[in-house]
């Protein structure tokens, strides 16, 4: 390859969560990105979302900062309501042909929507799933990004009184045709999302005839706040709330004959979710859910899943109808409940159908010529869910099979990884650095204070009487300019801010809004456009705070809401400018664990350009791997793991100390000090927690008896043949996982394992009888519905047990006593083997390494990501990572998304040879400090240090790099010499004086 | 005597001083899992609950505070390393002088919250008010005994 022709810039084609996270990483990683996007916004299906599970975070307040972002970031462009036309050329130097579609807005749009408002012309809107309406000249969402209205020429009928109503701006401009935009990248990363099946295909169950049967999609825009009915839960025929709600899953998926014979995988859960979203508005609603297999396989979804049986009171019926028809106004769902035999009916009236996920892949194949499976997904290549069969093209999120946003995540994060790995020699050549104005000065002026004050939407509209709010916010000194905003971080609310702060020459600036732990970054930054210092602008949150947590208490809630601003105006008037320092990053990462995720992650990095560290405490790589005989649906773990070494070995980047711990960590993000058990020092800029689970030993079903093993150890007698023909081999799903008392999680992976392993044996032992018990099947990976129709098909047999009816027992015999809940009887079986599939357990070594590098563990006993949606493969604490079975249990294909995914979120921060450290620090007043070196004992990083001024004069010092701004030596000081800046003791004495005040 | 100056169905204001990374975690938690609690608390965020000098605790009591929560993460999880550490150890000093200044040590509390336990905020923020209550009534009965008590004899 022509190393000076290559682009340092890549194409994304789709403007959903994949694309807009693949681009802040490859952004961030210092390539050129162009996002292009057919609707009029990024934003994608997660923007229709209402919250997301399992954590009921609302899906706007998540990814509306991260639109912001992308829409400032110096790296990307989007191109919205454009396609591709045509892609040429080869990795490296791709020509791209875009069609940007006809919008006759032109950039002179300021998204007042003032045209919008005179249109005439009402069409069903698409962001509402064609339920709600919009105009002709529209922007799809009040969040969109770019904000600039579109014509849709369709519908437009030209009577132009959106011209005459923009009067003067020049931005509407009926002569713009459509227009081609040619480009030149180096690699293009394809998330096209996905489409839905549509189910009136199964005309039984009513779709398209009865008006309150309703798709999954269109159920989520009714409940959501900022959907069509503002949240409000009716019928449309009659406008009454429901009384009863039946969701219906599996429609159209795990159904050969529909044409989707894989599972959708997030189904199940967004209907718990949208249950228990009905139940937080309506607990008068009864919610019930028909399926087949509940699965709840995700981290915190199996707890999430108890929560909306045990705590909401939601019904869960297995049955798949078979039939809905209307009688009157109910509809009438006929089903079989298969844990009772029996026919039943019951009266409903509003029914959500679960329709399936399908692929949406024909540019892919088209213009691309990327292989796909048999059912329209992208055809992985090399267990590498991301790599497609084109090189210098890779995939993210749904094309490569249907994912939950968590996963897609993962997949856009790898995806940006590979993409930069191929431009890994031009990094940074067509890149930009963000640039802000130049800071005004402060000092000695009196505090001027500008106050957004949120909606969220109704997130805090709704119990907050926000209006009242910003009038009495209005009357407090130095306020000189207060407004209310239906979304502070939208983008035109942020645009807003600079320009208010120019108008009213304002020095200090309040969000008052949601939490600083997400969103203060964001407005920070805001506040820098308008050359106003970061740190004088003050978060007041009013919603994780106040409005979702008094709920029953709108009049106090809006008391508190004034407090709580009020004591933000108390210490915005004392915030001062402060300047962060800058330090050189080591760019080399640290790997802590030696086993696929780890070696993935480590050799990603390599090939990103940067060194690493591999550190594994066994004798050799490849971790459980190690254990394994044959990886469902089909792979080949010994030459997985071969390949893996060689390449690690190969790449020349990464240093591997095998049988090695971690011992010590100083330092920090950028800088971190690691002293290893084999007596090497050495430093890197970021470290990577990728130690693996393990499987549990088992204390119950007669584990410790002749004969009874878990899964890892009937792979082992598998592959050194310990098995006779014709044994009857029993196998126990869930054993020690689901259990609300030790381990409420699902292990996730084996349903599909117990499958593939009963398939083996059947395979080489054509005679066995196999029976697997379980309680719910989860074979949702790419290929494993089809492996478990395959067992069907084996005359394996599988009996369903319920743990709240009765627990199988294995006696000293190995006879199994199980309860079939299907047949409503007691069954025996003598077992020959008895296999267990035994959960999967958090590593031995967590609790150290989670002490050892102050990084926290959920109460499942994994490391705690920083966001489960979308962040993933990030701790809280800068610097630190982490991917794969560290995170929570996984299968091969979602730990190599991980671990390629964890590569990007890492080489973000080793991109940079500089960064900033914290501004707020600790500062010592030396006329104050007497010297008495209490700072120096509290301080944890050896920040605080005396130092000699004198003859026996000493006074203490501190260093900025090492010092975290925890404040605790400014706590010790016993002469206030000591100031913790940002927070010091000024300013929270102004806050408690002003929530105490009396008004 | 604090109590005396107080309604009969009163409301307590409780101000609590929270870390940044475990208990400030846990109130997003508790709201975004919609756990609703009692709207008497007002909070006020640190990074790190060794950054709360016991003279803010003080403050808050002379400004008029019914009660004072201090929360941090559990001991061994401190972001920075031992901050909580030290908080205990102010707090446990604080707490023995509170009575000696009269102030009914119920309306103080210190007490470990992790960033995944938004359930255990929202219920020490319920228990707080409850203790702050009760605190409210002793310290009533307390004023009412000395009422009682006939007017000394020199």
């Amino acid at each position: 390859m022509d190393k000076k022709r290559m682009s340092g810039s890549v194409l994304v084609i789709g403007g959903g969560i994949a694309g807009m996270a693949a681009s802040l990483d490859l952004a961030d990683m210092g390539y050129k990105t162009y996002i292009i996007e057919k609707t009029p916004s990024i934003g994608g299906t997660m923007s229709q979302l209402d919250k997301t599970f399992p954590t009921l975070d609302c899906a706007m307040c998540t990814m509306a900062p991260r639109m912001v972002d992308i829409s400032r970031h110096p790296n990307i462009e989007i191109i919205p309501y454009a396609e591709v036309e045509e892609v040429d050329g080869d990795i490296g130097n791709f020509n791209v042909k875009i069609r940007k579609m006809m919008s006759r807005v032109n950039d002179n749009c300021i998204g007042c929507g003032s045209c919008s408002e005179v249109c005439p012309v009402e069409v069903p809107n698409e962001y509402d799933e064609r339920s709600g309406l919009r105009k002709a000249i529209y922007s799809p969402f009040p969040q969109a990004v770019p904000k600039r209205y579109v014509i849709d020429t369709e519908h437009c009928i030209r009577c132009y009184k959106c011209v005459e109503a923009s009067e003067g701006k020049n931005c509407i401009d009926f002569s713009i045709k459509d227009e081609i935009v040619e480009l030149e990248v180096g690699a293009v990363i394809a998330v096209p999302g996905f489409d839905l099946w549509d189910p009136s295909l199964r005309p039984e169950l009513g779709y398209g005839e009865y008006p309150n049967v309703l798709t999954g999609i269109e159920f989520e825009r009714l409940i959501n706040a900022s959907g069509f009915t503002g949240g409000e839960i009716y019928r449309s025929d009659n406008e009454k709330t429901p009384k009863k709600i039946a969701f219906i899953q599996c429609v159209g998926s795990r159904d050969v004959k529909a044409g989707q014979p894989y599972c959708s995988r997030v189904c199940c859960m967004y209907a718990v979710k949208q249950c228990v979203l009905v139940k937080d508005h309506h607990p008068e609603i009864d919610c019930a859910v028909f399926y087949m297999d509940l699965r709840a396989f995700g981290k915190g979804q199996e707890e999430f899943y108890n929560r909306a049986k045990d705590e909401y009171g939601i019904r869960f019926i297995r049955g798949n109808p078979g039939e809905i028809y209307q009688a009157g106004t109910d509809l009438v769902v006929r089903f079989e409940d298969t844990t009772a035999s029996e026919p039943k009916e019951e009266k409903f009236d509003m029914v959500i159908l679960a329709n399936a996920i399908k692929p949406k892949n024909e540019m892919l194949a088209d213009m691309l010529g990327v292989e796909l499976d048999e059912d329209g997904f992208v055809q992985e290549q090399e267990n590498n869910p991301i790599l497609t069969s084109r090189k210098g093209v890779y995939v993210a999120g749904v094309a490569q099979a249907p994912r939950d946003i968590t996963d897609t995540v993962a997949t856009a994060s790898g995806a940006a990884a590979l993409a930069a790995a191929d431009l890994a020699s031009v990094r940074g050549t067509q890149a930009k650095e963000k640039e802000f104005p130049p800071e005004f000065d402060v000092s000695g002026q009196e505090p001027r204070i500008g106050v957004f004050i949120c909606h969220c939407g109704t997130n805090i509209a709704s119990t907050v009487n926000v209006e009242e709010v910003r009038d009495y916010i209005k009357t407090l000194p130095d306020v000189v300019f207060c407004d209310d905003v239906m979304y502070a971080c939208a983008e035109d609310s942020c645009t807003r801010i600079p320009e208010v702060i120019k108008e009213y020459k304002l020095n200090r600036f309040i969000v008052a809004s949601c939490t600083p732990r997400t969103h203060e970054p964001l407005f920070r930054e805001t506040c820098q456009g308008a050359g106003m210092n970061p740190y004088l602008f003050e978060f007041a949150n009013i919603r994780e705070n106040c409005s979702w947590v008094h709920h029953n208490y709108p009049k106090e809630a809006t008391e508190k809401a004034k407090e709580i601003i009020r004591a933000s105006v108390a210490r915005a008037r004392l915030l001062e400018p402060q300047q962060p320092g800058k330090i050189r990053v080591t760019q080399r990462a640290m790997v802590v664990g030696g086993g696929v995720s780890g070696m993935e992650a480590a050799y990603r990095i390599a090939r990103l350009g940067f060194g690493v560290v591999l550190v594994e405490k066994e004798k050799e790589l490849g971790g459980l791997l190690r254990r394994m005989h044959h990886m469902f649906p089909d792979m080949d773990p010994k030459e997985i793991l071969d390949e893996k070494i060689s390449k690690i070995e190969g790449e020349g980047k990464i240093e591997v100390h095998l049988e090695t711990k971690v011992e010590g960590l100083s330092g920090f993000v950028g800088n971190f000090g690691v002293n290893l058990s084999d007596g090497a020092e050495t430093k890197v800029g970021a470290i990577v927690i990728a130690a693996g689970c393990d499987e549990w030993k088992p204390d119950i079903y007669g584990y410790g008896q002749k004969d009874v093993y878990t899964q890892l150890e009937l792979q082992e007698l598998i592959a050194n043949d310990g098995l006779k023909d014709g044994e009857t081999v029993v196998m126990i799903q869930c054993v020690g996982s689901r259990e609300k008392e030790s381990r409420e999680y699902c292990s996730r992976v084996c349903c599909s394992e117990a499958i593939k392993n009963a398939l083996d044996v059947k395979k080489n032992y054509p005679n066995s009888d196999i029976y697997i018990l379980y309680r719910d099947i989860r074979t949702f990976a790419k290929g494993a519905e089809e492996m478990y129709r395959d067992a069907g098909l084996n005359r394996i047999h599988f009996i369903r047990y319920d743990i709240d009816v009765k627990r199988p027992n294995v006696d000293k015999n190995n006879v199994v006593h199980i309860y079939d809940t299907l047949l409503q009887e007691d069954k025996e079986i003598k077992a020959d083997r008895v296999i267990l599939s035994s959960a999967t357990v958090p590593g031995e070594g967590f609790e150290e390494l989670s002490k050892m590098f102050v990084l926290p563990l959920g109460q499942d006993g994994f490391f705690l990501e920083a966001h489960l949606k979308l962040r993933p493969l990030d701790f809280t604490s800068d610097g630190f990572f982490l991917c794969g079975t560290a995170q929570s249990p996984k299968d091969y294909m979602d730990n190599m998304a991980q671990a390629v995914g964890v590569s990007a979120r890492v080489g973000r921060l080793l991109a940079k040879k500089e960064m900033e450290t914290e501004a707020a620090i600790s500062v010592v007043n030396e006329e104050l400090c007497i010297g008495c070196g209490r700072c120096t004992k509290v301080c944890p990083y050896g920040a605080a240090n005396l130092v000699q001024r004198g003859f026996g004069v000493f006074k203490a010092n501190v260093n900025s790099a090492l010092c975290k701004g925890c404040g605790a030596c400014a706590a010790e000081c016993p002469t206030g010499a000591m100031e913790a800046r940002h927070f010091n003791d000024e300013e929270l004495y102004a806050v408690i004086d002003s929530i105490l005040q009396e008004v | 005597m604090w109590a005396e100056e107080r309604e009969e169905n009163f409301e307590p204001k409780i101000i609590a001083f929270i870390c940044n990374w475990c208990t400030y975690a846990a109130a997003d938690l508790a709201g975004v899992s919609r756990i609703q609690y009692l709207p008497n608390v007002r909070i006020i965020r640190v990074m790190c609950s060794g950054r709360v000098d016991p003279s803010f605790i003080v403050r808050a009591f002379l400004e008029g505070a019914d009660g004072v929560l201090v929360s941090g993460c559990w001991p061994g999880d401190c972001h920075y390393v031992s901050g909580n550490e030290e908080a205990k150890r102010r707090m446990d000093f604080l707490e023995k002088i509170l009575p000696m200044a009269g102030i009914n040590p119920k309306r103080f509390k210190l007490q470990w919250v992790s960033a995944s336990e938004g359930k255990a905020w929202a219920e020490s923020v319920d228990s707080m008010v409850e203790q702050v209550k009760e605190a409210y009534i002793e310290d009533k009965k307390k004023i009412e005994g000395l009422k009682n008590i006939p007017a000394a004899t020199a």
